[in-house]
């Protein structure tokens, strides 16, 4: 007896102690804000020209009280004030279609989306995702609203990604199965739908079923949206009613009677462009990859994960046609008044988390919509069509969520990636970056001419600094590299680089570094001076010269050929004005991912006579 | 009339097995200390203090479900590996067996302490997690956390008692050492398991406390996606293997004799 209630204590104290722990704080859609508490997220942000969802203010100001936009009369004198420096203030854009989980959100943020619209994802994700969406407290995340599961027949597409999902059988299941979505938590209820039953080797719903969950949805003042891929799956979904197509279709160009049903009806459509652009395997989302204004502040492993998610799908057909279609169905519908939303349906392969929202916005402008409508498209629009709050737009009562671009968007909405600042509940984000640019000191000195001649046994270089190994394994690749001094380089002494380019990384190298300081924590500005110059021999073929530059992390590749013979090669600087020569943190000769080819992948060259004048 | 008597004291005898055990193995200090210590001071140092920052400011939550599988493995693969097999050499466990106790009092008792001793962990690593990761979840996350990693002992009991069966009293330290570090290691319980090469991946899927991991991760959502089925019937087909082997290990001693 003694021993079950000592058991009962116990049990009761660590029940206790458990009930002690934090926990996260809880969703509250009516929070209210007390004015003139002043804290970090209250100041009135000036010298700026805000877009506050549906009108433009020239040359206005921004009240943020609390993490939420205020009005601009009352006491803001007294607030502090942040000078915008004339910038262009956007909302934080809303990504309309994603699929969100791992570090997402905080991914999307650092690209300035701060709402997420999630149209499928792992249960357990989403109840701990949404969590903190309506609090104006300090995040790294984006905000979440998601369907939670779709709705899909047993077989049907979303049960093929490896974790067991519920699916419905049939019409009598519908009021059921909507339901439970609700009492799990979905904010609206997204649908699988097909016309024919066989849908790329998955099932499909039949047509009497959408309809059922469809109405069902509604009998519970749900938003019900459809995923569809063609244009018969649309006409079948707008005439079962739905609020919403997830997708546009690129089979065929729309119908009149299509176009007038959804007109009547006021169906919106998310066109996901970006992931048709991936399935007819268009090059824009390589461009994204690559375009400095977004990738430049990104830490190298988020930009690996990047440019890993970026590349289309594999193993298709190339279809210009199916983009083309598309791009050409989205512009009918705006025309003819439908609204359009921007999603990207990230991360599917082509697309990313964030990034390819700017990417999606560029087709959306492609597609005829102007640079004001497609911000609209991404925030004031998204707001309008789900049960998301008061975001997308910067009138009073909204919460604090903008972005700072340097250039005006109305000019081209490529201008969205001029990101200055990006604002979360009126708190700044900082940078995923690692590398504290406070702590890079520029080095002031005169333009000697610098001269590396490794006359003696010794790698150490006209900096303090040494030449050494450099290869891609710093990205997890697997090519490797040896350096050491040699007796026997072009004009004797000199550096011996012996490597293997392995695959692994998808951009390889390997090579030798010239580190600009010991710890690559300086930089050096190069613009008193006219080339690098320096000699070469070894085994034929063509190398790159990286230039590494601060807050860049990725160096600029200039390439060069190496022959048997010792040549003297010169870079003139002024030829590469893409290259920040004012901040170079170092230098690196290198064999790259031409040479992946088993017989080239082993290399050797020597480096002698490194000079800067 | 009198069974409940009867079973009142067959319970008395778990009972008094269990409280003994866990006594003599908490004032062992080179099995306390250890087994309670290194855990918590290796979440400290990768979780807090060199990689905070990691995987986007989860990484003290995100340890909390690796080190927590780190810490409950000690006690039971030391308890039974180790406790088991110098009993056996000592002939202690012979004259367990010939004792009236129920054998299966005997190992009752170790795993009762080696939950006893998970228990302790899994609150410290989430009192620091708490106070010094700022490591925030819902209640029912941190209960399933508890609860998942308090089962979690269970396979490890099994590959402890057939390791502790099968080796001499001597080697079984340096033996248990071998496996219990490189085990831990090669399933992503210090490093996260995405960070490894995919050949790495795919071999974790021999090691049990990869499987474990993911169930616990998969709590807050930050594991690699496999259903929970397949990571937990895996755990419990290598238990039936180790209790399997355990078996023929005894039987081997038991006829030796």
């Amino acid at each position: 007896m003694k021993f079950l209630i000592y058991s009962l204590v116990f049990v009761a104290i660590l029940t206790g102690f458990i009930f002690l722990l934090p926990t996260p704080a809880v969703e509250n859609p009516h929070h209210k804000t007390t004015i003139g508490n002043a804290t970090d997220n209250t100041f009135v942000l000036t010298n700026v020209t805000v877009f506050d969802g549906q009108t433009w203010h020239q040359d206005s100001q921004l009240v943020i009280n609390n993490g939420r936009i205020s009005t601009d009369a009352g006491s803001s004198d007294e607030l502090p004030r942040i000078n915008g420096g004339q910038g262009f203030v956007i909302p934080g854009l809303i990504d309309a279609h994603t699929h969100t989980w791992g570090n997402a959100l905080q991914q999307a943020l650092q690209f300035g989306v701060t709402t997420e619209i999630d149209m499928f994802t792992a249960l357990s994700f989403a109840q701990q995702a949404k969590l903190t969406r309506h609090s104006e407290a300090k995040t790294n995340q984006a905000d979440f609203f998601s369907a939670g599961t779709l709705v899909t027949s047993p077989g049907g597409h979303g049960t093929q990604y490896g974790f067991p999902i519920p699916t419905i059988n049939s019409v009598d299941e519908a009021d059921e199965f909507v339901q439970a979505r609700i009492d799990e938590g979905s904010d609206f209820i997204k649908i699988v739908y097909n016309h024919e039953p066989d849908y790329h080797g998955l099932t499909t719903i039949s047509k009497q079923t959408l309809a059922a969950v469809i109405k069902a949805s509604h009998a519970r003042q749900k938003l019900a949206v459809v995923h569809i891929s063609n244009h018969q799956s649309a006409v079948d979904a707008v005439t079962a009613g739905a609020d919403g197509l997830v997708h546009t279709f690129g089979d065929r160009i729309i119908s009149d009677e299509l176009l007038t049903a959804m007109r009547e009806k006021q169906v919106f459509v998310i066109p996901t462009l970006s992931v048709i652009a991936s399935m007819a395997q268009s090059d824009h989302s390589a461009a994204l990859s690559v375009d400095k204004n977004l990738t430049r502040k990104l830490s190298t492993s988020m930009l690996a994960e990047i440019k890993n998610g970026l590349k289309p799908f594999h193993g298709l057909p190339s279809r210009p046609d199916l983009l083309a279609t598309a791009i050409e169905n989205t512009r009918i519908m705006h025309e003819h008044g439908i609204i359009i939303l921007a999603g990207s349906d990230a991360p599917n392969p082509g697309t990313a988390h964030g990034i390819s929202l700017h990417g999606e916005l560029e087709l959306l402008q492609q597609a005829g919509l102007s640079p004001t409508e497609v911000l609209q498209a991404a925030g004031y629009l998204t707001a309008q069509a789900f049960p998301i709050g008061r975001r997308g737009d910067l009138s009073p009562g909204a919460k604090a969520d903008f972005i700072v671009l340097s250039a005006d968007p109305r000019e081209h909405i490529k201008n969205t990636r001029t990101i200055v600042s990006i604002w979360k509940n009126g708190y700044p984000i900082t940078s995923e970056d690692t590398t504290n640019t406070d702590s890079i000191e520029p080095i002031d000195e005169q333009p000697n001419t610098l001269i590396s001649h490794f006359n003696q046994d010794s790698l150490k270089s006209f900096f303090d600094s040494d030449y050494k190994v450099t290869s891609d394994q710093m990205m997890q690749g697997n090519s490797t590299a040896a350096v050491s001094w040699t007796s026997n380089a072009c004009d004797g002494g000199g550096i011996a680089v012996k490597g293997h380019i392995k695959s692994g990384f998808n951009y390889p190298w390997s090579g030798v570094f010239l580190p600009f300081s010991a710890n690559m924590n300086k930089t050096r500005s190069l613009t008193a001076y006219q080339a690098i110059e320096f000699e070469a021999a070894g085994d034929v073929g063509v190398y790159q010269l990286m230039v590494f530059t601060v807050n860049n992390m990725q160096p600029v590749q200039i390439p060069f050929k190496i022959t048997e013979q010792c040549r003297l090669l010169a870079v003139t600087l002024s030829d590469h004005p893409s290259v920040n020569w004012d901040a170079v943190t170092g230098l690196a000769w290198v064999a790259d991912g031409s040479r992946l080819k088993p017989e080239l992948a082993s290399f050797a060259f020597s480096l002698d006579n490194v000079v800067i004048r | 009339m009198n069974t409940s008597a009867n079973w009142q004291r067959s319970l008395n005898i778990y009972y008094l097995e269990a409280k003994t055990e866990f006594l003599k193995a908490f004032r062992m200090p080179a099995f306390t200390i250890p087994s309670l210590l290194f855990p918590l001071m290796f979440y400290v140092f990768f979780a807090l203090i060199f990689n905070r920052q990691g995987m986007n400011g989860q990484m003290p939550a995100y340890m909390i479900a690796t080190y927590g599988v780190f810490g409950i493995i000690g006690p039971a693969l030391f308890g039974f590996g180790v406790g088991v097999a110098i009993e056996k050499d000592q002939g202690w466990l012979a004259v367990k067996q010939c004792s009236p106790m129920p054998i299966s009092a005997y190992f009752m008792a170790r795993i009762l302490t080696a939950m006893q001793f998970a228990l302790l962990i899994i609150l410290s690593l989430f009192i620091t997690g708490a106070l010094f990761g700022d490591v925030v979840l819902t209640t029912g996350q941190w209960a399933a956390t508890l609860l998942v990693l308090l089962i979690g002992t269970l396979p490890f009991c099994a590959l402890g008692l057939w390791l502790g069966l099968a080796l001499k009293g001597q080697s079984a330290p340096a033996v248990v050492n071998l496996i219990y570090l490189p085990m831990s290691f090669l399933s992503g319980l210090w490093i996260p398991i995405e960070l490894f090469s995919s050949v790495l991946q795919s071999f974790a899927w021999l090691l049990p406390p990869f499987h474990l991991a993911q169930l616990v991760l998969k709590i807050q959502g930050l594991d690699l996606g496999h259903p929970w089925f397949i990571h937990a019937g895996i755990l419990t087909a290598m238990s039936l293997l180790f209790l399997l082997l355990a078996r023929r290990s005894f039987k081997r001693i038991s006829e030796a004799k």
